[in-house]
């Protein structure tokens, strides 16, 4: 659903992300992490085409997002770490927008269902810039599940969300992923990753540390104790002593 | 003033100092500052050719127009004072949210921290009267009678202002009655009816109402205080005539500031939601463009739009952000647009053709594009939106247009019927021909606007005074922005000519070429638009 191979992107002479290849199948649920300034987000931009690759072949759904990058849009959902709404419109006429940006037709229930189940049912008529953070997160994430994304890419999703939200949206990044679609979570929330992903990608300083299959992982990584949690895995892995300060 | 926050000031100075000064390390900073002070210099220069208005009076009579100025300027003080009070958000002085949070729970006392934020606004009232001083023709005695002058009556506007508010919060708090807007715009509309019935029993009108109130008991205490800085203005000796007045407006304005220490307390609650109301009000012009916006919380959701391959739903939704959140001055720009014709009726013999096309000209390239931005240029911290929207970019483009252009020459329009129905001639004959070119000409005009913001793209408002980065954009933008639209002008002119020569002096023909013209070249500015959207890299800002 998801290909990514050899992808490359510098800014100048930084290189951003070097030589990056995975891909993620329908179902599976990715959980990208690393430090600040691994390359996570600059992936993300540049697999839902905020901005352009290097270099390198990125396709989503089977649409290659330099060369038809209208059709791999059409199936794909972006949520931002932070969720710039229209600051005018309402809550319900984003999903308007969505809708007839998407072209969906009787989208009516579904974005009723999608208001109810982030408990927005009653913000509808709300301006979003009168809205606190966590509920501009739902209406983000609201606004990327109307048209039944095949590929979906959350990045940071659970940032000022309250208890019942983070619920709320774990629940529903998993339903998505049962009904087929492929998933992306960019986070450096470990537990949160550890539990929800069935896959898992580690950036350090753009380049790919490990990739595979969440257990897998945390197998490998077993030998030196019989937990191993992914926050282990993660320190191992990019070579930072967390009992260090700094 | 407090010792530390003196230091604070002469902090942000140096930082204010410091972040100007790194700009002008670049060339671009470097340039835009060279070419601000080149305006400035042509502007001075300008400014004294017999041309201009205030230079030719000074030739035909400095004597004259000092009495026009005398008699003028207190009325006219006057009114800056009530519309700076009208227009205000806050009761007085307003502090930033940092200096809230750090100051405000800081040992300094209500006083010296007034005294420090009214540090701040003499420091802008100083850079704005050595502008002043600088491009104002030397009608009055001395520059230093200009310069004091433009100062302290600066310092004064903005104090006068600040007690007015403080005063009305007062009473309004005494008072604890809820004021109906709309019983304010009953009342309004009431005066300014008993108002025009007044100054239709009055010989001379407007002119001849001002003569009776200066000359009016009520009108002479009014106006007292403001001529004392009109004095400041026209001293004809540095000892004892300015110096003399000027204390006289030093102790005027330092008597308004104890006035404002003393009433601050009223209304100290209401202060701090007005700093904050004005700061959220910048964070959103820095965002979006629109100074003026609005913010309302809960609306009427509008139904779905057309879709029109995509174009629609952009469209509809800048068209909404434009009715929720600047109707009341596009409502302004409307109702100036019908006075226009009654106000060249009244001045016409006054002003040149050229002054008016050159006035006309300037509002609709410059004002109303940096008043009415709906369209990318307001979209600059959303970008990522429309690059993950499955839509061609010249489609997006086409819809980001639509909001502007369609407002703009709705402006325009009420402008030229205006101009149309009260003046006669040439003028009646260019305005109806104009009409059918608005909406091209508006659509290469916005085109280019949004070319130049995906292209070079940065906030639409400054950073902090003498922004000289803002300031040399702004005009090289105008400059190029009249380049290309006065050629385009041309060429779309040149064409009807050759059709006109062709056709034996068909006007319609001249008028359907240079149309078709006009409009292919505005329609050339979408696939621009598309480029330039293509290779905006959100991760290079």
């Amino acid at each position: 659903m998801i290909c990514v191979n050899n992808f490359t992107k510098t800014y100048n002479d930084f290189v951003a992300v070097q030589d990056l290849t995975f891909n993620v199948a329908p179902g599976d649920i990715l959980g990208l992490v690393g430090p600040n300034g691994a390359g996570k987000t600059t992936t993300m931009r540049v697999l839902s085409g905020i901005i352009p690759p290097g270099s390198g072949e990125l396709s989503v759904a089977g649409h290659d997002i330099v060369s038809d990058p209208i059709a791999a849009k059409q199936v794909l959902g972006y949520i931002p770490d932070d969720p710039r709404l229209f600051d005018a419109l309402t809550v319900w006429e984003h999903l308007e927008f969505i809708a007839a940006a998407y072209g969906v037709t009787d989208y009516q229930p579904a974005a009723v269902a999608l208001l109810q189940f982030f408990n927005l049912d009653d913000k509808r008529h709300h301006v979003v810039q009168s809205l606190s953070r966590g509920m501009r997160q739902k209406v983000a994430i609201a606004c990327a599940y109307l048209h039944q994304p095949e590929v979906i890419l959350f990045d940071e999703p659970l940032t000022g969300l309250d208890p019942a939200g983070i619920r709320a949206i774990k629940e529903s990044m998993r339903e998505r992923a049962r009904q087929g679609a492929a998933i992306i979570i960019s986070s450096h929330l470990l537990s949160m990753v550890e539990s929800l992903c069935t896959h898992l990608l580690v950036l350090h300083q753009g380049q790919c540390q490990c990739f595979g299959r969440m257990e897998d992982v945390l197998r490998a990584f077993d030998d030196a104790k019989d937990d191993t949690t992914l926050e282990d895995v993660f320190f191992s892995i990019t070579h930072v002593d967390e009992t260090q300060p700094g | 003033m407090d010792a530390t926050l003196a230091k604070l000031m002469v902090l942000r100075f140096r930082g204010g100092v410091r972040h100007r000064v790194q700009e002008l390390k670049t060339l671009r900073g470097l340039l835009y500052m060279c070419v601000t002070i080149a305006v400035i210099v042509l502007l001075m220069e300008q400014s004294l050719l017999p041309g201009n208005p205030l230079a030719g009076a000074i030739q035909g009579g400095q004597e004259q127009l000092r009495e026009q100025f005398s008699r003028l300027m207190p009325v006219g003080l006057l009114a800056a004072c009530l519309l700076t009070v009208l227009t205000s958000s806050g009761p007085a002085i307003h502090f930033s949210p940092s200096e809230i949070n750090l100051l405000f729970s800081g040992p300094f006392t209500r006083r010296a921290l007034l005294l420090y934020k009214t540090g701040f606004y003499v420091f802008g009232a100083l850079l704005s009267s050595l502008l002043i001083t600088l491009l104002v023709p030397a009608f009055t005695h001395s520059l230093l009678a200009t310069f004091l002058g433009a100062f302290l009556t600066l310092m004064f506007i903005q104090l006068f202002s600040a007690v007015i508010g403080l005063v009305s919060q007062v009473l309004l708090g005494y008072c604890h009655v809820p004021v109906r807007r709309s019983y304010v715009i009953i009342l309004l509309a009431a005066i300014m009816a008993a108002f025009v019935w007044y100054l239709a029993g009055v010989a001379n009108g407007l002119a001849g109402a001002l003569a009776l109130f200066q000359s009016s008991l009520v009108g002479t205490l009014v106006l007292a205080p403001f001529e004392v800085f009109v004095r400041i203005f026209l001293s004809p000796s540095i000892y004892p005539d300015l110096l003399g007045w000027a204390a006289l407006g030093f102790s005027i304005n330092a008597a308004l500031l104890a006035i404002i220490i003393l009433l601050d307390g009223h209304s100290y609650e209401a202060s701090v939601a007005a700093s904050l109301k004005l700061h959220k009000r910048w964070v959103r012009a820095r965002r979006s463009g629109l100074i003026w916006g609005a913010q309302p919380v809960v609306v009427r959701s509008f139904r779905p739009p057309l879709l029109l391959g995509g174009s629609g739903p952009i469209a509809w939704r800048q068209l909404l952000t434009a009715l929720r959140t600047s109707s009341k001055p596009i409502l302004v720009f409307i109702g100036l647009a019908i006075l226009a014709g009654p106000l060249l009726v009244i001045a016409a013999a006054d002003i040149s053709m050229w002054s008016r096309i050159g006035f006309v000209f300037f509002i609709a390239v410059y004002v109303l594009p940096r008043t009415l931005v709906f369209d990318f240029r307001s979209d600059l911290e959303i970008m990522e939106n429309f690059k993950v929207l499955p839509l061609r970019p010249w489609k997006l483009g086409a819809g980001q247009l639509v909001a502007p252009v369609l407002l703009t020459s709705l402006v325009e329009l009420v402008l030229l019927s205006s101009v149309a129905v009260f003046l006669d001639g040439t003028a009646h004959a260019i305005s109806v021909g104009m009409m059918p070119f608005l909406v091209p000409f508006n659509l290469l005009l916005y085109g280019l606007e949004n070319l130049l913001f995906l292209l070079f793209p940065t906030p639409l408002v400054p950073v902090g005074r003498v922004d000289f980065d803002f300031l040399g954009r702004t005009m090289v933008e105008f400059m190029i922005k009249t380049m290309l639209l006065v050629g385009a002008c041309a060429l779309a002119v040149n064409a009807g000519m050759r059709v006109l020569d062709l056709t034996e002096r068909s006007w319609p023909a001249f008028a359907g070429v240079a149309w078709l013209s006009l409009a292919l070249m505005a329609l050339l500015m979408l696939p621009l638009l598309s480029w330039a959207f293509a290779r905006f890299d959100v991760s290079r800002r």
